[in-house]
């Protein structure tokens, strides 16, 4: 086997041979020569193909980088001398090899990236030289990576060099990039910056204009302050620069310089050359540029040059306004925004400007971007301000566009705008109320939106969107978002304090304190507690509810708090409230101080009612408030013991003194913030609801801000006082304005005349709070001089309305002033600086004195006879500004004051300094004493109208209508529409304000004051007032300005004239009315003055009443009569002011007049009211003993006093003795009685009523109230066959159901009992003499829907369609 | 003026930053993420567009689930930052095609670039896409729209209507196709937005339309374009004379974009404009002319037990049936003691979806499409942790829903053409109609 394989191997050619021979060897042949041939091209390649451009081409090697030398080149020498630069600038030791260079800068937060930051350098400096095709595009990656490490932050400055040298390329993205890079680290480098300047200063001159304006801009944004020498030229020449893009890069270069360095700015002469392209440059880009630098430089320049200051004048001069406006529209939207901005600080001369430039911007309110409406907004509200009729059509315009802006962006968009619906709303919500579906919350709104939806439904509710709002507000109660649940009971609550329908409000107030979720009663707690102070009638209704809350479902401070100053205030009605209380000392721990306080006081005022059952929760609370820690639990509990001590009965008439309500709650803003907040309508003032000088820092704020205001404020002022009112005011303002922001907080209830006391009060009776409470601190401080008590009686007295009762006009103090004072306005500059503010406080003018500011002359001489001297004045309506000074007769100490008077809200502010502290507060007396006499501004009311009236009717009847043409296009289509319209109030209420005394002179047959006619008028007066006292009061206006001109001289048309101002509470032109009667030289008589004292009450202006009173007091021809008392029993009797009623009372009869029927009204009615039941019985068993009959207001009184005691069997005795003297019995009188009866559940009570009605013959309403009390009675105890029954017996009496709630009542009785087949008999029954409303319908179809009865939900529906109670 | 803009991703990382005036100190981003985060003021969940620390003022606007922000000292007018910063974002999705983190991230060059053209010095200039396009020298790098996340808001388009291109909306407007040459095409969308509020007897209380025109032009050369709408258009409550007609449109107000002229507005109805590139909306409107629901809820609540009540959802179409609504949310907030739900769906149910979310109390219910005339139904057993005392339906809802319905609005206002002037007979672009409905609050009261 071995053998044969071994020959047979070497014998023959085996078949391994055969495939070496034949494969193996061709193909080492073959290969050998391809080996030869690719060795060739290799050689050739790398030698000579390579560097063949076509052949890279083919190849598509261009994009591969290839190796470069730069050495040879031209540009790396440049490169070369950088490094050089470079090194020797950050110091020796240096090398020139790039590794070295990168530690120079180590990134401190990212240390990974260092060795990426290397790589780049290495592969930027490859290519930084070539000049190869294709390394643009590498260079472009490179940089990509530079920028993004730069934006990620990674510090990459340490590649400056190369990144400049790279960027030598005709490549404009490359450029871009490299400018990010430069403009990025130029600041932090400033030497680094230096190395860009040469060839960004190069790049200036390209002939690419992008480039140009890309280098130029870069250039400036450098922000290196040594090298804005190399920036002066290229600007100048960018600025002359023939291309648009580099003028408007070149304008904000100019603007950036002046930020680096102002004084090289100045010194090229930029502001110049700015203002001319400015007035000349064809690019509107270039002019808004121009425009925008020009107010930032000069507005910082303007606090220290002249010229400056003048040229800032200039922006807002009529001209350039004018050249603005005319180029509005080549503007983009924020070119549009920039001089919309400007053109709302330009003042008109005349009204016909006003409307050109309204005109001219009418369309601009259609704008898409939200910013150009609002300017444009901004503008038309700043030029009407001063024209009030003109200003609400404004408002009127503004509404649509608004609502469109606020729907259609994104909700930040819309919530920007809605701020500034917010404040527009706020301040005209009568414009807005039947928009109020727009306020409407969706449930996907951010929260911060829904909160403004909700003040403004607020604030727009009236009497007639109440229901509809409210109902909506319920359903957010339920809220899943508890925030925005709790904002809605706080609205809820909100409105029912506004007094629209009170009756309504507070059932559902009830109901949410029925709902048990905590939240829900802790809100509604503090809510009632506020009802209860400001309408006490309510207290009946609200205590029963909030007995049955338990304390301990009350956790929050606050609605702990307000139950507990009900228990307090409301112990005899709640049967166990001492218990309640005496619990919640036992836990004494658990509660915040705020409580603690609370809890005291109501436990003081519980012991003085209800003193057995309190001790021992009086001893506990005492004793844990000593042992308190909080400083005032502490104090107050002392103060109390003391109190106590001292004597039970004083301590009453202190801790639990009769309680006034409180007519108005404290506004949280002060109008002078709110005005301010306007004046900067559309600005971030408007979002965050304060004026700008509360949020913007000071060291980033322009003093120019307040020159501004200066300038407004000095404009139409005379002449000779502008310049001493503006340097105070520069030196001044910012303090002032401090001042004013602080007080905020202070500034409670300052007394608004209500606190004023009636002349002939018999101070002996105690029940005067406010002098026996003053008596009683008097004798406490004698007893016990303690420092805490005192502290305590302060604290206690806070809410008594004792912080600033203004000085009685009839007893001027003692302090004297000199008539002749003299003082420089330089002196008292310096004086004005020196002294610090003594008394700042705001004050009522009373509206008379504020419509004498029409012309502010008037008040300087005013002020000149009480020896208070003006020094300087300024403003326009309705602000104006006065620094008075005064110095006192027999020393040379002055008194300097700062007044600040609003003619609007009729406030003035004042800031007195003095350099007698210690008299200042007499001063303030006297001056306020001065500035709010009546009788002198009557007088200088009268001497402006003598002068304005003859001129006023004229201009206002010619000039007004010319202008219109902006109101006539778009305000009048719905005027035109209804001219067909057959009354002329129908017509007047569709006309615009401005077009009511043309309408009026147009109808002149029909209002004509003549006496025959005065019916119609009245009742248009009376009709109009309701729905539009605006447009009341133009018409009443229009018939003085007649009766002027035609030279009436009947006095009992101005008289009429007045009364019908007090419909509309518009003093200040029943004073106009009575200037132009004298003026007219008609004898003034006492109905005269009686008319004017009940416009000013019934306009809540006591004190005016009053000096009018001693006006007529002290004057032979016109003394008081019985009317002028009656008019002010009937006034206070309105304000359910008691104790000045009687006074008034006692006043009379001692005049010598006799009480009459009218009187015992008003007294009787006023003492039930404010559950004063004793007197009221006392009144009117006088009544009765002087034989007068009692009128149907005074039974109701009395009716409505029995029902309030729920005294049931005096109700039975006085029904009885009425239908047995056969009075006549009406529904509301009898309404009472049966609510009585209702909610004692007495039916048998009722039935004998109905059979005692019956039996004395009394028929119709009364009847009729009696039959569905007794059936809502039964209803609510779910007696069904008793309604039926009662039901029945109703009909065969052929009476109907009179309101759909009996009905409801009955409807939902039969519900909670399940008998629906006796509910559609009921139906049935019911419908044939009643028909449904809406509510009944919606309460069927919710009964029918809970109880699963479909069939019967879709023929409710179907009969609601047939029955047309859907369609209203 | 603006001192600093920064994008910031839903992470607070900052994607974009540019200071513009240097006078805000660096930090401010990282000031503005935790106030934002952290916003507890005043009870209020979540952060107002414009808020102010330490007197930098802040203003901010969420797109897309990026945050962009721009900074000042000065008190300026919010409106129009918010409005510069909303436009940002859209001259930037103009440029991207789709505007997300990543699109940013990738094309941040390009980003830097627009924003030193749309701001210098704090001062706008301009965010005109078509103004841009002549300084701006980056190519926009498309990201793969195949990628795009199902909840953007341009796939309302693409489902359904197979005629249409799916991408055209996330198109880049200065990028090229791919095939190089660019395709003469134009968008215009009818896009309403209705709010309806149904009371718990089922009327309409309350009912609003919020509509926008929307434009987005690929044409070339810039060309005018004329725009008809309904004749029987009437704009203002006021104008009488129109509103005797029953059929009419009445919009209670109307604006306008800036390049739209109305010289024939008055007459005939038409809006004549020159395009500019980029989306735009041409006109926004508002109106509360009544109209017929696309949905009618229907909400029963049963008690059964103390411990247990049922809920039973239905919801009826009434639109046409050759109309399909897609994508519908159903949801129902929960008494806050419901432990559990369980549902129970009509039988042949297909693409639908319920959940109960616990930790917000919620009722959930998906619906991938229904069509016109249809009517579905859930009912959903809950289980109270604790018992029932009071009224369960004051403790729950109300019933929301959003929905998208293609091809469909409910206000009548429709294009009735779209013209565009250019000279050559062969020049047809393409021009696409759409409507679109979507819900914005649409609610009803148990």
């Amino acid at each position: 086997m071995d053998s044969a394989a071994t020959s047979s191997s070497s014998s023959s050619p085996s078949p391994v041979d055969y495939i070496v021979l034949l494969i193996l060897r061709p193909i080492a042949a073959i290969s050998f020569v391809f080996v030869f041939i690719a060795l060739g091209w290799l050689l050739a390649w790398k030698l000579v193909l390579v560097h063949v451009p076509l052949v890279q081409e083919i190849f598509g090697l261009r994009k591969k980088p290839a190796k470069f030398k730069p050495q040879t080149r031209r540009l790396s020498r440049y490169y070369n001398s950088i490094n050089a630069r470079n090194s020797s600038a950050s110091g020796p030791g240096q090398a020139m090899a790039p590794p070295a260079q990168s530690s120079r800068n180590p990134s401190p937060s990212q240390p990974s990236g260092k060795g990426e930051v290397s790589d780049l350098r290495s592969q930027l400096r490859q290519l930084a030289g070539s000049r190869a095709p294709g390394v643009d595009d590498a260079k472009r990656e490179l940089f990509k990576k530079v920028i993004s490490y730069m934006t990620i932050g990674i510090d990459v400055s340490s590649l400056f060099g190369e990144m400049v040298m790279c960027s030598v390329t005709p490549d404009i993205v490359l450029k871009k990039m490299c400018y990010l890079y430069v403009g990025n680290y130029a600041k932090v480098n400033p030497d680094l910056a230096l190395l860009t300047i040469n060839f960004l200063q190069r790049d200036c001159k390209d002939q690419d204009p992008m480039i140009r304006g890309l280098a130029l801009r870069s250039l400036s944004s450098l922000r290196v302050a040594n090298l804005v020498e190399y920036l002066v030229g290229p600007l100048g020449s960018g600025l002359k620069d023939n291309n648009a893009y580099v003028r408007t890069v070149a304008v904000m270069g100019a603007l950036k310089l002046y930020h680096i360095s102002a004084s090289t700015c100045l010194d090229a002469d930029f502001p110049a050359v700015l203002k001319h392209l400015m007035l000349n440059d064809s690019e509107s880009q270039v002019v808004a540029n121009c425009l925008s630098a020009l107010q930032e430089i000069w507005n910082s320049e303007s606090s220290t040059s002249e010229e400056a200051a003048r040229e800032k004048e200039g922006l807002i001069s009529k001209p350039f306004i004018y050249y603005l406006l005319n180029r509005l529209r080549e503007f983009n939207e924020w070119g549009q925004c920039l001089v919309l901005e400007l053109v709302a600080k330009y003042v008109p001369s005349d009204t016909n400007e006003n409307f050109d430039i309204m005109n001219l911007l009418e369309d601009r309110l259609q704008h898409a971007n939200g910013a150009v409406v609002l300017a444009t907004i901004k503008v038309f509200l700043q030029l009407t301000l001063s024209m009030a009729d003109v200003h609400q059509e404004v408002y009127e315009r503004i509404k649509a566009p608004l609502l469109t802006l606020v729907s259609s962006g994104s909700p930040e968009q819309s919530y920007a705008v809605l701020s500034h619906l917010h404040l527009l709303v706020m301040r005209a919500p009568y414009i807005f109320a039947s928009d109020y579906k727009h306020f409407y919350c969706q449930y996907n709104e951010p929260s911060y939106v829904k909160k403004l939806k909700l003040e403004m439904l607020t604030a727009v509710a009236n009497e007639n969107n109440t229901y509809e709002i409210v109902t909506e507000l319920c359903e957010y109660a339920a809220n899943v978002d508890v925030a925005i649940a709790r904002e809605s009971i706080r609205a809820v609550g909100k409105i029912a304090l506004q007094q629209y329908d009170v009756n309504a409000i507070v059932d559902r107030l009830l109901q949410f304190l029925e709902m048990e979720k905590d939240y829900v009663t802790a809100e509604a707690l503090v809510l009632v507690k506020d009802l209860l102070r400001k309408y006490p009638q309510w207290s009946h209704d609200c205590i029963a509810v909030v007995g049955n809350i338990s304390s301990k479902n009350v956790q929050e401070p606050k609605a702990k708090a307000a139950l507990i100053w009900m228990l307090g205030e409301y112990a005899q009605d709640m049967d166990d409230a001492p218990y309640i209380l005496e619990s919640l000392v036992e836990n004494w721990e658990e509660d915040a101080p705020e409580v603690h306080l609370h809890l005291l006081t109501a436990i003081m005022k519980c012991f003085f009612r209800r003193p057995p059952e309190t001790q021992k929760a009086l001893g506990m609370a005492l004793a844990a408030g000593l042992s308190d820690f909080h400083q005032d639990v502490h104090d107050r509990a002392l103060f109390y013991y003391r109190l106590l001590q001292y004597d039970v009965s004083s301590a009453e008439r202190v801790v639990n003194p009769p309680k006034q309500a409180v007519s108005v709650f404290a506004d949280t803003q002060s109008n002078e913030i709110k005005d301010r907040i306007f004046d900067e309508f559309n600005s971030l003032s408007i979002v965050y609801q304060k004026p700008s000088y509360m949020f913007t820092d000071k060291d980033h704020r322009g003093p120019f801000e307040f020159s501004d205001e200066i300038g407004n404020l000095t404009v139409g002022a005379e002449s000779e006082h502008v310049v001493p009112a503006t340097s105070v005011d520069a030196n001044e303002t910012s303090d002032l304005l401090l001042s004013t922001s602080e007080k905020e907080d202070t500034r409670a209830m300052v007394a608004n005349g209500s606190d004023y006391s009636a002349p002939f009060y018999d101070s002996s009776n105690p029940a005067l709070p406010l002098q026996s409470e003053l008596a009683i601190t008097g004798l406490l401080g004698a007893a016990d001089p303690g420092p805490q008590a005192s502290t305590a009686i302060d604290d206690l007295l806070m809410g008594l309305d004792l912080t600033a009762p203004p000085a009685p006009a009839s007893a001027p103090p003692p302090l004297k002033l000199n008539a002749r004072a003299a003082l420089d306005a330089g002196s008292f500059q310096k004086k004005w600086r020196e002294l610090p503010v003594a008394i700042s406080q705001e004050c009522e003018l009373g509206s008379q004195g504020a419509a004498a500011l029409t012309s502010p002359q008037a008040l300087l001489h005013h002020m000149q006879g009480n020896s208070i001297q003006c020094i300087a004045s300024g403003g326009q309506s309705p602000n104006f500004k006065f620094f008075f000074f005064a110095q006192k007769a027999d020393e040379p100490s002055v008194f300097l004051v700062e007044c600040k008077i609003n003619t609007s809200t009729t406030k003035a502010q004042l800031n007195i300094k003095a350099e007698d502290q210690s008299t200042s507060h007499e001063f303030l007396a006297l001056f306020q004493s001065a500035l709010s006499r009546p009788e002198a501004a009557i007088m200088a009311l009268a001497a402006a109208w003598r002068r304005v009236s003859s001129s006023a009717a004229g201009v206002a009847a010619q000039s007004l209508p010319d202008s219109f043409r902006f109101q006539q296009r778009s305000f009048c289509s719905s005027a035109t529409a209804v001219a067909s319209a057959d009354t002329l109030l129908a017509k007047l209420l569709q006309l615009s304000t401005s077009q009511i005394k043309r309408a009026l002179d147009s109808e002149d047959s029909v209002v004509a004051g003549r006496s025959s006619d005065l019916a119609v008028s009245d009742s248009l007066v009376a009709r109009l007032a309701s729905s539009s006292p605006q447009k009341a009061k133009l018409v009443l206006e229009w018939r003085l300005e007649r009766m002027v001109n035609d030279g009436e001289k009947d006095r009992s048309l101005y008289s009429n004239l007045i009364s019908l101002c007090a419909k509309i509470r518009n003093v200040p032109l029943a004073m106009s009315v009575f200037t132009s009667m004298e003026d007219c030289g008609i004898q003034v008589t006492a109905s005269v003055f009686n008319s004017l004292i009940h416009t000013c009450l019934s306009s809540n202006e006591v004190i005016t009443a009053l000096s009018l009173f001693e006006i007529m007091d002290g004057s032979e021809t016109f003394r008081p009569d019985s009317e002028t008392y009656d008019t002010f029993i009937s006034g206070f009797s309105n304000f359910r002011d008691t104790h000045r009623m009687r006074a008034w009372y006692q006043a009379k009869r001692e005049a010598g007049f006799s009480a009459n029927l009218l009187n015992y009204e008003s007294l009787i009615s006023c003492c039930v009211k404010v559950k004063d039941f004793d007197t009221a019985d006392l009144f009117y068993n006088e009544m009765m003993a002087q034989g007068i009959a009692p009128s149907e207001k005074v039974l109701d009184s009395v009716l409505e006093g029995l029902c309030k005691r729920r005294n049931c069997e005096r109700v039975k005795e006085f029904v009885n003795f009425l239908m047995e003297c056969r009075f006549e019995i009406t529904g509301s009188l009898i309404e009472k009685v049966v609510k009585l009866y209702c909610e004692l559940e007495k039916p048998d009570e009722i039935e004998k009523l109905l059979d005692a009605l019956v039996e004395f013959n009394q028929v119709g309403e009364a009847l009729l109230q009696v039959h569905c009390g007794i059936i809502r009675l039964y209803a609510s105890l779910d007696r069904l066959d008793d309604v039926e029954y009662s039901v029945g017996r109703m009909m065969s009496q052929g009476m109907s159901f009179s309101s759909p709630g009996d009905v409801e009542r009955v409807i939902s009785a039969y519900f909670r009992r399940e008998a629906y087949d006796r509910l559609d008999l009921f139906l049935e029954h019911v419908t044939r003499y009643y028909k449904l409303t809406r509510s009944t319908y919606d309460l069927l179809v919710a009964g029918y829907r809970r109880a699963g009865l479909t069939e019967k939900v879709d023929s409710v529906v179907k009969d609601m369609e047939s029955s047309g109670a859907l369609a209203c | 003026m603006i001192s600093q803009f920064f994008v910031l991703s839903q992470r607070g990382d900052n994607i974009v930053f540019r200071d513009y005036r240097g006078d805000v100190q660096k930090g401010s981003a990282e000031i503005f993420f935790r106030k934002v985060k952290f916003w507890k003021d005043d009870g209020e969940e979540e952060a107002p567009p414009v808020f102010n620390v330490d007197g930098v003022n802040y203003f901010h606007v969420k797109v897309v689930g990026l945050l962009f922000v721009a900074t000042t000292r000065v008190n300026m007018s919010p409106s129009l930052v918010l409005e510069l910063l909303q436009r940002i974002a859209r001259v930037i999705k103009d440029y991207l095609g789709i505007l997300n983190e990543d699109s940013i991230r990738k094309n941040f060059v390009l980003v830097y670039e627009l924003l030193d053209e749309v701001i210098d010095f704090g001062y706008v200039q301009t965010t005109s896409t078509e103004v841009l396009k002549s300084y701006v020298f980056n190519e926009p790098i498309v990201i793969d729209a195949a990628r795009l996340q199902p909840l953007n808001p341009a796939s309302m388009f693409m489902q359904g209507t197979k005629r249409m291109p799916g991408t055209a909306v996330t198109k880049s407007v200065v990028a090229n196709d791919p095939g190089g040459r660019k395709r003469e095409e134009i968008f215009v969308d009818i896009i309403e937005k209705i709010s309806v509020t149904f009371s718990s007897s089922g009327y309409i209380l309350t009912s609003e339309i919020d509509g926008t025109i929307q434009m987005k032009s690929y044409l070339s050369g810039n060309p005018e374009i004329r725009l008809a709408l309904n004749e029987d258009l009437a704009i203002g409550t006021s104008d009488y004379r129109s509103s005797s007609g029953s059929g009419s449109v009445i919009l209670d107000d109307c604006n306008f974009h800036e390049s739209v002229r109305l010289d024939s507005f008055d007459i005939d109805r038409t809006l004549s404009l020159v395009p500019p590139d980029g989306e735009f909306p041409v006109m926004n409107y508002r109106m509360t002319q009544e109209f017929k629901p696309p949905f009618r809820i229907n909400t029963l609540i049963e008690e059964a037990g103390s411990l247990r009540a049922e809920v039973i959802l239905k919801i009826s179409a009434e639109f046409p049936s050759n109309i399909t609504a897609n994508t519908i949310i159903v949801q129902m907030p929960l008494p806050k003691y419901t432990a559990r739900a369980t549902f129970e769906l009509e039988a042949g149910a297909v693409g639908q979806t319920t959940d109960f979310k616990e930790s917000t109390k919620r009722l959930e219910w998906g619906l991938k499409k229904i069509s016109g005339g249809s009517e579905h139904t859930l009912r959903a057993k809950l289980t109270f942790s604790q018992e029932l005392h009071g009224n369960i339906t004051k403790e729950a809802g109300p019933v929301s829903l959003t929905f998208t319905i293609p091809m469909y609005n409910v206000s009548k206002l429709q294009v009735k053409y779209l013209q565009i002037a250019k000279k050559s007979s062969s020049y047809n672009p393409y021009r696409w109609v759409r409507y679109v409905t979507q819900a914005n609050s649409y609610v009803a009261r148990i």
